[in-house]
């Protein structure tokens, strides 16, 4: 008797007690991307992409190209808590945030007030992944690089982040940075935050179009702009061009890259392709004061000669070696000289004296950014080996004479 | 526990209703045992028979000349009549052993010793074993003036003749599959085990239907207290008939609440070899082709015979798919339920927007759809099953518009729910054992519905459930999750996985007697040391290059 009591409990509990968190797919909307501004009155400004489910999927529904893939909206907020709950206002279905690919944050916000109040709500949120995305939106709103429509990927959130991961493997100048990492960095005090930006080209207005990816050239572009350096989780100073390089490559995060030597009055004579490298950083402690080596093996192929360089000559090629070696070693120690004029440890020195010398560490932690790190002594190595020429020697039109 | 002795009760009522027995009570009482005179003997038959046309009575003079008189009876279409006519009635009648000196009893004698000569011939003095053998085929002779009958064995007539199994199918193995005739399939177990230790026990069972029930075992082999235990179990039914061997299985099983089958049926006789091999005992049923075998144990429901004429490699591999595949038919459709309407943060990106692009115009919840279409494909198997064969393929090509095309495109279901529930539907029968797939078609529903409530929770809290459900059960005392809960280790090589034959030295521990050794030492395969196999040309010129 007991037990049948105990099992109508159960069963009644099973199946009266409704459904517990239960969304169907018609109810969400999913977020695909986030962007963050602020506005005048120093309120947050969240633009929304919502993923327009019915125009992405070409199914048996047709549609899919006739509308805009995403919708956009935004709302506005004392916190962050606030801006989505007046979102939620705006929508049909309940705003769904485990998908955000992106989140973009603004230049003027990023300046000048720091992004430490945005990562610790985002901390807090079970709703957000560690591994979305961030980057910063340069010379330009926030909510605009959410807005824009991209081509080839349906998804702009998705086309930010792969246009972001190729040129970081292709070109080396930027860095895909995710939620974790920032969080990570902001916490330690050795080590600072860097976010790659991206900004538009382009009239924004004609981007948000459908219209505009209807065309072979698009009226808006996006495109990937430098790396944002942080300190006390404030940007101080953009880098591009050989100081962002330079900076990847010590952060050991190239992959793929190009690079590139003049020889005798050509410019970018010779253009190598790095295929694989690795970059070594060792700590010494000379009389209580941390030495930083960086030792880097990069390997390459030669896909470009402008010059009739005879390259199964094996002097040339170590000559090329060399000059090559030399010139990624200024690139490097340049980009080490704008952190240390910065005050920032982008390349997490700090951290590392931490893991190796933890004793020591505790007493120049406290002013490491500020004294400890700008006068660090950095020694940089390098060695540049040419494994193949590509798929000859000698340049055809070297014959011609 | 309480259901059993109801189906007693209500048995032996249709017994008294139907008027067989009080019938049989009756004559019980009166005649017990044949009387003496031919005539009688005759009315007594067609008393108790009802006058059924298919007795046959034939009357024949005992030798030429004797002047006595017998009566040879046999029901048509059980016996073999060339062999009544050819060996009984055409010896009885021209022997010229008889005359009129000898008296019946003596006669009686005479004819089963030096005039018919046929293998099985007794004496029976008793009416009631007098009609088992005559109804199950045998012919039964009357003399005049004796109170004993001779009986001689002519079972025959029309039965299936041996064909390939229909629901064990393999590509390599033994084609033939068990007939409907318990004396074939026994035999066919014997040819392939030829041993003396395979022990075969009989018995008839059903007050009304008399049907034979044989249990075989390897002496030896075989547990004697799960012998015993089957044997006692079987002899404690007390029900009117024996229709197929699913009586008997539903009769003598462990317990009758649980939707897993704790005894195993085949249709091959390989299979029913293999596993006596391995302890277990067979019980034949005549009238069908399946041969329940027990104890089962939970992985012998994936175990195909296959698994162990291939090698062990892609047995193996099959062997994984399957429990892998038997996962999918019990917990496909809830986990699509689950996931997308609990862990949508569980599903890339990409794939969450595909699903919900074909849900958009979808006007039901997931689990409703799911539900739908699982109903829907359970009634089209079932009519598949029952409908005569010839509109077969009218009912597949509706069934595949209204399920495939139709209900995608008029918005009622969604593609991907379609492609879930087909998946489903093929991995149920990749099970080897059609009464464990239909124990999983069963419980999916169970899971479709705690997935409805309870999102992915619901579907770990529902297969844990199963899981410990698992474990409780007991086919014959024999843990019905070993070896693997409990845990042997020496016999866990052929559960998800098989290993080669050599290292399969033991049969398994919990149903095996004395005879525990399967194979000797040094059975594994090896390489040739020397090239003495190969032909002279090669080993000549293997030598010069040696040196």
């Amino acid at each position: 008797m007991n037990r049948t009591i105990f099992f109508l409990i159960v069963i009644g509990t099973i199946l009266l007690s409704g459904c517990w968190n239960k969304r169907e797919l018609t109810d969400i909307a999913v977020v695909s991307a986030l962007a963050i501004d602020k506005n005048e009155e120093g309120k947050y400004v969240g633009t929304f992409q919502v993923i327009n489910a019915g125009n992405i999927a070409s199914g048996e529904q047709g549609g899919g190209g006739e509308n805009a893939p995403i919708r956009v909206f935004s709302a506005t907020g004392e916190s962050l808590i606030q801006m989505s709950r007046n979102a939620a206002a705006k929508m049909p279905r309940q705003l769904f945030y485990e998908h955000v690919k992106l989140l973009v944050i603004s230049e003027e916000l990023a300046k000048n007030e720091g992004i430490n109040t945005i990562f610790d709500s985002l901390d807090r949120s079970p709703n957000f992944r560690i591994t979305t995305r961030v980057v910063l939106a340069r010379d330009t709103e926030a909510a605009n690089v959410v807005k824009v429509l991209t081509a080839i990927e349906k998804l702009p959130s998705e086309g930010i982040i792969k246009t972001l991961k190729s040129a970081e493997t292709m070109q080396g100048e930027t860095v895909t940075v995710d939620i974790h990492a920032i969080m990570n960095a902001l916490r330690s005090p050795g080590k600072e935050p860097v976010i790659s930006a991206f900004t538009l080209k382009g009239d924004e207005k004609s981007g948000e179009r459908i219209q505009s990816i209807q065309s072979t050239t698009l009226d808006a572009n996006l495109q990937a702009k430098g790396i944002g350096v942080f300190k006390e989780g404030k940007l101080i100073d953009w880098l591009e061009d050989d100081a962002a390089s330079g900076t990847v490559w010590a952060l050991n995060k190239i992959q793929r890259t190009v690079m590139t030597l003049d020889w005798e009055n050509e410019i970018d004579a010779v253009a190598l392709e790095v295929i694989r490298q690795n970059t070594g950083v060792t700590i010494e402690m000379i009389s209580g004061k941390p030495k930083i080596s960086i030792e880097i093996r990069a390997e390459g192929d030669i896909r470009e000669v402008k010059n009739q360089l005879d390259l199964s000559h094996p002097n040339i090629l170590m000559n090329i070696e060399k000059k090559l070696g030399k010139k990624l070693k200024t690139e490097i120690e340049d980009a080490i000289l704008r952190a240390q004029e910065n005050k920032s440890d982008i390349f997490g020195f700090g951290e590392m004296v931490y893991q190796d010398y933890p004793e020591e560490w505790k007493k120049i932690k406290a002013d490491w950014q500020d004294v400890h790190f700008p006068e660090l002594k950095v020694d940089v190595k390098t060695d540049i080996f040419v494994r193949q020429t590509g798929l000859r020697n000698k340049p055809y039109f070297s014959d011609f004479e | 526990m309480k259901k059993r002795p109801s189906i007693k009760k209500r048995r032996t009522k249709n017994d008294v209703n139907s008027g067989i027995s009080s019938v049989d009570q009756s004559n019980h009482e009166s005649v017990e045992c044949i009387s003496s005179s031919l005539s009688m003997n005759i009315e007594s038959i067609k008393k108790r028979t009802g006058h059924s046309p298919d007795i046959k009575f034939r009357k024949v003079d005992i030798g030429k000349n004797s002047g006595m008189k017998s009566v040879i009876v046999y029901v048509q279409g059980l016996v073999d009549e060339i062999t009544v006519t050819d060996f009984i009635i055409e010896s009885i009648m021209n022997s010229p052993r008889f005359s009129s000196e000898i008296m019946p009893q003596e006669a009686i004698g005479i004819i089963s010793e030096e005039v018919v000569s046929m293998g099985g011939i007794t004496t029976e003095e008793k009416w009631d074993s007098l009609y088992l053998s005559l109804l199950s085929g045998d012919t039964v002779i009357f003399v005049e003036g004796s109170n004993v009958a001779l009986i001689a064995s002519t079972q025959g007539g029309e039965t299936r003749s041996i064909q390939e199994s229909t629901t064990n199918t393999v590509v390599r193995g033994p084609k033939e599959g068990f007939t409907e005739s318990i004396t074939t399939n026994i035999a066919m177990v014997r040819r392939i085990i030829n041993n003396p230790d395979l022990w075969v026990e009989s018995m008839k069972i059903g007050s009304v239907t008399n049907t034979d029930v044989s249990i075989m075992y390897i002496n030896g082999i075989a547990e004697k207290k799960i012998v015993g235990e089957i044997r006692s179990r079987l002899k404690k039914i007390n029900i009117d008939s024996v229709l197929e061997s699913g009586y008997i299985e539903q009769l003598i099983e462990d317990g009758t609440m649980t939707p897993f089958p704790t005894l195993h049926n085949t249709e091959r006789p390989d299979v029913v070899a293999g596993t006596l091999l391995e302890g277990s005992i067979a019980i034949f049923v005549d009238g069908t082709p399946f041969v329940l075998l027990g104890p089962a144990l939970f992985i012998q429901f994936f175990q195909s015979p296959e698994d162990y004429y291939n090698r062990f490699f892609i047995a193996s591999a099959t062997r994984f798919l399957r429990i892998f595949v038997f996962i999918i038919s019990l917990i496909g459709p809830a986990l699509y339920v689950a996931v997308t309407t609990f862990d949508q943060s569980m599903i890339p990106t990409q794939l969450l927007i595909m699903i919900a692009a074909q849900r958009e115009s979808v006007p039901f919840p997931a689990i409703v759809e799911a539900l739908i279409m699982e109903v829907m494909f359970e009634i089209l198997r079932e009519a598949g099953l029952r409908m005569p064969k010839a509109i077969g393929s009218t009912i597949s090509i509706v069934g595949a518009l209204v399920i495939g095309q139709a209900a995608v495109q008029a918005g009622i279901v969604s593609p991907a729910m379609v492609i879930i529930v087909s998946i489903t539907a093929i991995a149920s029968f990749a099970t080897p054992s059609y009464s464990m797939a239909i124990s999983a078609r069963l419980l999916r529903f169970v899971f479709m519905i705690s997935a409805a409530t309870f999102g992915t929770y619901g579907i770990i809290m529902v297969f844990i459930l199963v899981l410990v459900h698992l474990c409780s059960l007991r086919s014959f005392g024999v843990p019905y999750m070993s070896p693997l809960a409990p845990l042997i280790p020496s016999e866990v090589g052929d559960t998800v996985v098989r290993r080669p034959l050599s290292g399969r030295k033991a049969r398994p521990k919990l149903t095996t007697a004395d005879n525990k050794i399967r194979e000797g030492e040094h059975q594994k395969p090896q390489a040739a040391k020397d090239t003495g196999m190969v032909n002279a040309f090669y080993q000549k010129r293997g030598k010069r290059g040696s040196k």
